[in-house]
C-alpha cells in the first residue's frame, strides 16, 4: 500500500470557512427577502407562494452546492439527489392534476350546460357493484319474438 | 495527524477490508448516504403533496390557521438553523485539514443549536396544545375560526414533527460523532462519518427552508 503523504483519502479540501461565511451570508439576506416579500401583496396568493418558493430553492441550492459539497463532488452524488426532486416534481403535479381536476373535467369551449348523466350499463348501488343491470319493466321491454329475456347459459 | 495512521497491517485502520482503498471506502459511503437522504426528500415528499392538495382546495383554512403561528419564532428558527448549518460545514472542513479543536467546537455550536431549535418548538407547541389547536379529531379550539382550520394544524404539526424528529436524531447522531472525535478517531485521512452526518444535518436545514415558508408566511 501506498503511504498517503498529503492526499486526502483521496479527495481535495474544497471551500474553508470564509466561503461557507459567505454563503451563510447569503442565506440570512434571502430569509429577510422571504420574509419581507410575505408582507407584500404581489396581486395574487399564487404569485406569493411562486415568489417564497423560488427564494427557498435558491436558498435549498446554496446549501446543495456549497454546504453538501455537490459543486465539487462525485457527479453520481447529485444525480441521484436530482432524481428523487424529480420524482417528486411527478408526484406533486400529477397528484394536483388528478385531485383538481375531478367533477370539473370539461372540453375547453364548454359553455356552461350541466350534460345529461349517462345511464350506467352497471349498476353502482352498495348491493349490487358489477351485478348486470335489472331488467327493464316489462313494457319498455324491447319485442324480441315473446322472449322477455335472453336465455341464460 | 492520527498516531496509528498505519497499523502493522499495512492500512488504514478504519479501512474495511472488502475495500481496495480508503477513497473507494468514502465514495461508497458517500454514495449510500445521498441514497438514504433521496428517500428522506420521497418520505417528506408525501406531506408536501397533501399540503399542497388541501392548500389549494382551502386557502382561507390555511390563511387563517397560519395567523395562530408567530412569525418571529419560526424566523429565530431559520436563522439559527441555518447557523448550525454553518457550523457544521466548517467542523467537516477542520475534520478535512486536521483542526481538532474547530472540529470539536464546530460541533458543539451544531448541537447546541439544534438544542435552541428544540427549544423554541417546544415554547411554539406547548402554545398551541393550551389553546386546543391540535391536528385532527384533537383540535378543540373555540375561538372564532373558519370552516376546515383544523387541517392546516394537521399538516403544521406532522411536518413540523417528522422535522423535529430528524433534529433530534441529528443531535444524537452528532453527539457519537463528537465523542469520536475527541477520541481523536478522525484525522485528513478518515473523515467520512463527519462528512456523512454533515450531509445529514443539512438536509434537515434544507427541508426547514421549505416549512418556514410553507407554514409561517402562507398569504
Amino acid at each position: 500500500m501506498s503511504h498517503h503523504a498529503d492526499s486526502h483519502a483521496g479527495h481535495d479540501v474544497h471551500g474553508g470557512p470564509k466561503l461557507y461565511g459567505a454563503i451563510l451570508a447569503g442565506l440570512l439576506f434571502l430569509t429577510i427577502v422571504t420574509v419581507g416579500a410575505a408582507y407584500v401583496d404581489f396581486g395574487s396568493s399564487t404569485i406569493n407562494i411562486v415568489i417564497a418558493m423560488t427564494i427557498a430553492t435558491i436558498k435549498g441550492s446554496l446549501v446543495c452546492l456549497y454546504f453538501m459539497h455537490l459543486r465539487w463532488d462525485k457527479v453520481v452524488n447529485a444525480v441521484v439527489f436530482l432524481s428523487s426532486l424529480v420524482f417528486l416534481a411527478f408526484f406533486i403535479t400529477l397528484c394536483l392534476i388528478d385531485v383538481e381536476s375531478r367533477d370539473v373535467l370539461r372540453p375547453a369551449n364548454w359553455t356552461g350546460q350541466a350534460p345529461t348523466p349517462i345511464p350506467s350499463q352497471v349498476s353502482n348501488t352498495p348491493e349490487g357493484i358489477g351485478q348486470p343491470p335489472k331488467p327493464l319493466p316489462k313494457e319498455q321491454q324491447p319485442a324480441t319474438d315473446g322472449h322477455a329475456a335472453p336465455p341464460k347459459h | 495527524m492520527s498516531q496509528t495512521l498505519e497499523s502493522a497491517h499495512g492500512h488504514h485502520p478504519a479501512q474495511q477490508h472488502h475495500f481496495a482503498t480508503m477513497e473507494q471506502q468514502f465514495s461508497a459511503a458517500k454514495l449510500g448516504m445521498w441514497l438514504f437522504l433521496a428517500t428522506e426528500i420521497l418520505l417528506f415528499g408525501g406531506l408536501f403533496v397533501g399540503y399542497g392538495i388541501m392548500h389549494n382546495r382551502h386557502p382561507e383554512a390555511f390563511v387563517a390557521g397560519h395567523h395562530h403561528l408567530q412569525r418571529p419564532m419560526g424566523a429565530i428558527n431559520t436563522i439559527v438553523l441555518l447557523f448550525s448549518s454553518f457550523t457544521m460545514v466548517v467542523a467537516v472542513w477542520a475534520s478535512q485539514t486536521n483542526r481538532k479543536k474547530l472540529l470539536i467546537w464546530g460541533l458543539i455550536a451544531t448541537i447546541a443549536c439544534a438544542g435552541i431549535f428544540m427549544v423554541v418548538k417546544y415554547f411554539e407547541y406547548s402554545h398551541k396544545i393550551h389553546d386546543g389547536l391540535l391536528p385532527g379529531k384533537f383540535y378543540s379550539y373555540k375561538g372564532p375560526q373558519v370552516e376546515g382550520e383544523f387541517m392546516f394544524f394537521s399538516f403544521y404539526f406532522m411536518m413540523t414533527g417528522l422535522h423535529g424528529f430528524h433534529v433530534l436524531i441529528g443531535m444524537i447522531v452528532l453527539a457519537w460523532i463528537l465523542i469520536r472525535a475527541m477520541r481523536n478517531e478522525f484525522s485528513d485521512q478518515y473523515y467520512a462519518p463527519v462528512d456523512l452526518a454533515g450531509l445529514y444535518w443539512h438536509l434537515v436545514d434544507l427541508i426547514w427552508i421549505y416549512l418556514f415558508p410553507l407554514l409561517y408566511l402562507v398569504s
